[in-house]
């Protein structure tokens, strides 16, 4: 009896969560940054690495979903990729001067490249740009 | 024997058949739909993770490749939609112009409901061309 409460109000908060999430439908990002006008900086790639960390997608709650889905949706749940809800994110060291930027983007420079790069992005994805390498004479 | 049981599993199997960060990834580079851009590769590159970034979803992965830079992207599960998977190619070039390459599939072969592929490119390619006019 307890256990099919607690089943009960896992299934309801999910259903919750999962209509709270719906805003998800829609395609567009109401909170996407602005690059426009962004504080662009010029630089060279020193250093590279790729790292995972969580995207915020949940193979848990998929899961829930495919156990109050039925046979279809467990079978749904269960082939979904092992590695769900994590991203393969570059991390680099980029030399602007004497100055040494650590930053984490999903843009793929290489080591010596010359780059622009925005400093103040949020900081999990930095956008860069990789430029021809007359533009980093000097750097 | 009865073939009921196996019927039944094989309708199972078929209505459970999904795509995958996977089967996006591996499948035929010349998959999807296309669209060429007055622009560098370099330049594309960036007006394209630029606007992935002021879309709804999650890039799980970059990689840069002999061809091009792939990107894969997810689309997160809500209540009307499994969510859906996706896989973008700008095809390197030494000039412009440059191609996108979009491979987008819903992962339930049910759902009706989500983002399709044409959805989906029609605002990636929107938003490249934006970016690469805006500069």
């Amino acid at each position: 009896m307890a256990s099919s409460n607690a089943f009960r109000r896992a299934s309801a908060a999910l259903l919750v969560s999962l209509a709270l999430g719906s805003a998800g439908c829609s395609l567009k990002k109401t909170d996407a940054p602005d690059t426009s006008n962004a504080n662009w900086r010029v630089g060279r790639v020193e250093q590279a690495s790729n790292l995972r960390v969580t995207n915020g997608e949940s193979p848990q709650t998929r899961m829930m979903m495919g156990l109050l889905s039925g046979p279809v949706g467990i079978m749904m749940a269960a082939g979904t990729e092992k590695d769900l809800g994590t991203s393969a994110v570059w991390q680099y060291d980029i030399r602007d001067g004497a100055t040494v930027t650590h930053v984490q983007s999903f843009s793929v420079v290489g080591v010596g490249d010359c780059v622009r790069f925005i400093s103040n992005a949020p900081a999990n994805d930095v956008p860069i740009e990789r430029l021809p390498p007359d533009q980093c004479a000097g750097k | 024997m009865s073939l009921r049981p196996w019927l039944a599993l094989g309708l199972l199997l078929s209505l459970a058949a999904c795509a995958t960060a996977e089967t996006v990834r591996d499948a035929p580079v010349d998959a999807g739909v296309s669209q060429s851009f007055a622009a560098p590769y370099d330049r594309t590159t960036a007006a394209t993770l630029d606007t992935l970034r002021s879309l709804n979803i999650n890039i799980t992965a970059t990689e840069e490749k002999s061809n091009g830079l792939q990107i894969q992207v997810t689309k997160s599960m809500n209540l009307f939609s499994w969510g859906e998977v996706g896989r973008i190619l700008v095809e390197r070039s030494s000039q412009a112009p440059t191609v996108v390459r979009v491979y987008w599939q819903k992962r339930s072969v049910m759902q009706i409901t989500g983002t399709g592929q044409t959805d989906f490119s029609n605002e990636l390619f929107n938003g490249i061309q934006q970016r690469i006019s805006a500069r």
